[in-house]
């Protein structure tokens, strides 16, 4: 057969780089600002045109507005809310951690302890709120409502990073002659960092929501009590606020969370 | 053969915008190949070898350049549905079974069904027996059969090869060359193969085009002289060998030459 | 209940499937999918057991606490369940809650795959849309009942957007993931081969999502049936929401308990329906890399 062989080496297009890059960006980027900005000057102009004068949908920058004028309402009702997430996150965090413990020492519990949990996952939480209600004093509510709601994941994570085997360091540990109690402490356990931080990760925003979900049902003070009166007074931009408030919480312990990741360099593949 | 198709590629560069700016995946890259013939692309990763293949494909279009296929355009050769493919990755659908596998090529094409054909592939590559089986139950090499199989199934004037073994070990991956050789020199369709073994692409090849990263270009083309048919005997040969040891020679020099910070050696031979 | 706690939750499940069926031969993997009923029952006892387990442990609560004005056993709960003399108000409730449920399901599953369909076929859409659908998915299911009551109203229809709202952003998101890594090879080859965007659409793209929407569905299920109770709660005054709080005002404590006990029980046994579909479709339709 024959083959050609051509191999002229010529320079490279003529390439004016920055504009290139400068295109790329459009490219890559244009559409999905064009989307958001399409999707909020939508917002405005049906805020404008739809019934109630704003009272079920504010513009955007009334929300902001708002925002701005009820901080000094809000922030406490933060504070209360972010208080009662954290002690429910500690006791869920405790009752899931005992629950791993548990599963390390008996292997064969593990199975039935997963699944007696995954039915806790299956609550219809807004089911069962209005039973701790009558149950316990308040915040009592507010805070089991936060600890159900993270049982499950961090009991998943936690179970999953300590009982994962590490063929090759187990082998080096029977060859070495190694304590198991010493493995465990000092293998196993910095082995699970990153299903710690997926804990984490899952486990912050899902406990404000448990306990902002049980102040919908009821309470004094708190992120959910505002929100269920505001939408009692028809406040719809405060209404919004407070949905913004919430979905930053969420996403500040997302960022935070991995903040640390990025800090904890062996945690990469963290990022799912 | 008067049904396969010759490739001329002439001049072909492919520019890919990226964030970090304009990346010259390939640069004048120019070779023919004649009908009925089997030529093998090696080169280190980062050579464009892929971006070829692809663009064979029409699956990229090239920044400037011709590509003529029997005289045509790939995109018209894909039209007619006239090209056949097989990757790495046996790309199999896991719900289907071998059978359908194969028969999903010529869905795809929308060409009619031809149940004896799909068995008589699955006789050719060494199925029998598998029809029913879903790819879970079979082993990595099966799957490439299947995957070599669905090439063929619509008859194509033009078959490209990504890597089809690539994935397997060397033991199994001889065996699949030798059947593939087989296979080729019974269906007699011009075929364009990717690899990044030195040792696959000499046993195999007509002509190996070899080329080097960043920009990719063609360094040399090397003729393969061997007879036909080629068998375990020539693998152990000193002339084989000394083939082999040619290329990776052209292959080292390419690298050396190449910009800094090219890609890494990951050519075996 | 959000969508952090579902996305997370089908992380950890899904890899812990995975080894599992890695670890063991192909053969029980084959076994279990050529004995779909031998596996619903599998499932199915999976989810009634622990809720037994739940009740048992409800039991020993009620006979040792000191008597109390609000605690119901399981066995008056079951009871009223069975006969009670407003079963016929709680069965128009449970079928009113999972009436929406179903339509909210149904209305979000066609759109997402409508929307993921369109997203997967061109690069530009995806480009535009994503982001867009990213955003508004981390919009936590517990902001998105307010908003829904204020732009929708107090009707059925709040309690279908709610569930639609919550259903369909992390299914979209596991529907573009399944359709895209599925195959990249497939669909390359759908293109060489000259393939109408139709025909990879339906032959490929569609089927590949199948595994990927069973698990968000099932994992969305919580915070979905959740999400509806609460908006019945705030909202429309119907439903099984509507019913236990009513019950609770008037001090009809079996009847709460009773309601309570009727929705876990149909939440965990829609949940063990959709965990045998899981592994029964995972088995079909789970892409295996090929093993070197």
């Amino acid at each position: 057969m024959s083959a050609s062989e051509v191999t002229a080496a010529r320079p490279g297009l003529p390439l004016a780089g920055l504009g290139r890059r400068a295109g790329w960006w459009v490219v890559r980027y244009g559409p999905a600002a064009l989307v958001l900005a399409a999707f909020v000057l939508l917002w405005n102009w049906y805020a404008g045109v739809a019934p109630g004068e704003g009272r079920l949908l504010p513009t955007p920058a009334q929300v902001v507005t708002a925002l701005g004028d009820d901080w000094n309402i809000i922030q406490p009702a933060l504070l209360v809310t972010l208080g009662s997430a954290g002690r429910g996150l500690a006791y869920g965090a405790a009752v899931a951690a005992a629950f791993a413990v548990l599963a390390v020492a008996v292997p064969p519990l593990r199975r039935p302890i997963a699944r007696q949990l995954t039915i806790v996952f299956c609550l219809p939480l807004a089911a069962i709120a209005p039973l701790l209600f009558l149950v316990l004093e308040l915040p009592g509510p507010h805070v089991a409502l936060a600890a159900i709601s993270v049982v499950f994941p961090i009991y998943i994570s936690l179970a999953q990073g300590l009982t994962a085997r590490h063929e090759e360091w187990e082998d080096l540990r029977a060859v070495t002659g190694g304590g198991r109690g010493r493995y465990f402490c000092s293998v196993q356990i910095p082995a699970s960092t990153r299903e710690l931080l997926v804990a984490a990760r899952i486990a912050l925003p899902t406990a404000v929501l448990g306990t902002t979900l049980a102040e919908y049902f009821g309470g004094a003070r708190g992120i959910g009590v505002l929100m269920i009166n505001s939408l009692a007074q028809l406040n719809a931009p405060r209404a919004y606020a407070l949905g913004i408030v919430i979905t930053l919480v969420c996403a500040l312990s997302f960022a935070l969370v991995e903040l640390v990741a990025r800090a904890l360099p062996w945690t990469e593949e963290l990022t799912r | 053969m008067d049904h396969s198709l010759d490739i001329a590629v002439a001049d072909v560069c492919k520019t890919f915008a990226t964030a970090a700016g304009p990346v010259e995946a390939l640069t004048d890259v120019s070779f023919t190949v004649p009908a009925g013939g089997f030529v093998s692309l090696v080169g280190p990763s980062g050579s464009g070898k892929s971006t070829l293949l692809r663009s064979l494909a029409s699956l990229e279009t090239p920044t400037s350049g011709t590509i003529s296929l029997g005289g045509s355009t790939p995109r018209q050769r894909v039209r007619a549905h006239e090209l056949g493919m097989a990757f790495q990755d046996s790309a199999l659908l896991p719900w289907r079974s071998v059978q359908r596998n194969i028969a999903f090529a010529r869905e795809m094409a929308g060409l009619p069904k031809d149940k004896e054909y799909v068995d008589e592939l699955i006789e050719l590559v060494g199925l029998r027996g598998f029809e029913k089986s879903r790819p879970a139950q079979l082993s990595g090499g099966m799957r490439q059969r299947v995957s070599i199989a669905r090439a063929l199934v619509t008859r194509p004037k033009l078959l490209l090869l990504d890597e089809p073994f690539g994935a397997l070990d060397e033991m199994l991956r001889e065996k699949l060359n030798l059947e593939l050789q087989r296979i080729w020199m019974h269906e007699g369709i011009t075929t364009v193969m990717v690899t990044h073994s030195v040792a696959e692409a000499v046993l195999l090849s007509d002509a190996i085009v070899v080329m080097s990263a960043r920009p990719g270009r063609v360094v040399e083309i090397v003729d393969v002289p061997f007879a036909r048919p080629r068998d375990a005997e020539l693998l152990g040969s000193d002339e084989f060998f000394r083939l082999c040891a040619r290329v990776s020679d052209v292959l080292r020099s390419a690298e050396a030459s190449a910009a800094p910070g090219g890609g890494g050696a990951d050519v075996g031979v | 209940m959000s969508q952090a706690t579902t996305t997370g939750a089908a992380g950890t499940t899904t890899t812990g499937r995975v080894r599992r069926s890695r670890a063991g031969a192909t053969g029980t993997a084959r076994s279990q999918s050529d004995r779909p009923l031998r596996l619903l029952a599998t499932e199915l006892l999976a989810g009634i057991g622990p809720l037994l387990v739940l009740m048992l442990l409800w039991q020993v609560v009620y006979l040792t606490l000191p008597e109390n004005q609000f605690l119901r056993g399981p066995l008056e709960a079951v009871e009223f369940a069975v006969s009670g003399e407003n079963v016929g108000e709680l069965a128009a409730a449970l079928l009113s809650t999972f009436t929406m449920l179903l339509a909210g399901y149904l209305i979000a599953v066609l759109v997402a795959l409508t929307l993921a369909s369109v997203v997967t076929a061109s690069a530009a859409m995806a480009r535009a849309i994503m982001p867009l659908a990213v955003v508004l998915g981390v919009v936590p299911v517990i902001v998105i009942t307010p908003v829904v009551i204020m732009l929708v109203g107090r009707g059925p229809a709040t309690s279908i957007t709610v569930c639609v709202m919550i259903t369909f952003f992390s299914c979209f998101i596991s529907i573009v993931s399944g359709m895209r890594s599925a195959a990249r090879g497939i669909d390359d080859l759908a293109a060489v081969l000259g393939g109408s965007g139709w025909r990879r659409l339906v032959s490929v793209r569609l089927p590949s999502s199948v595994p990927g929407l069973i698990s968000a569905s099932k994992l969305a299920l919580p915070a979905s049936l959740s999400g509806v109770i609460l908006t019945e709660y705030i909202a429309t005054g119907e439903g099984i929401g509507t019913f236990i709080n009513l019950a609770r005002a008037n001090y009809r404590y079996v009847d709460m308990w009773g309601g309570i006990f009727v929705v876990v029980l149909l939440s965990v046994l829609a949940y063990s329906l959709l965990g045998f579909l899981e592994v029964w479709l995972g088995d079909r339709y789970v892409v295996r890399r090929s093993s070197r």
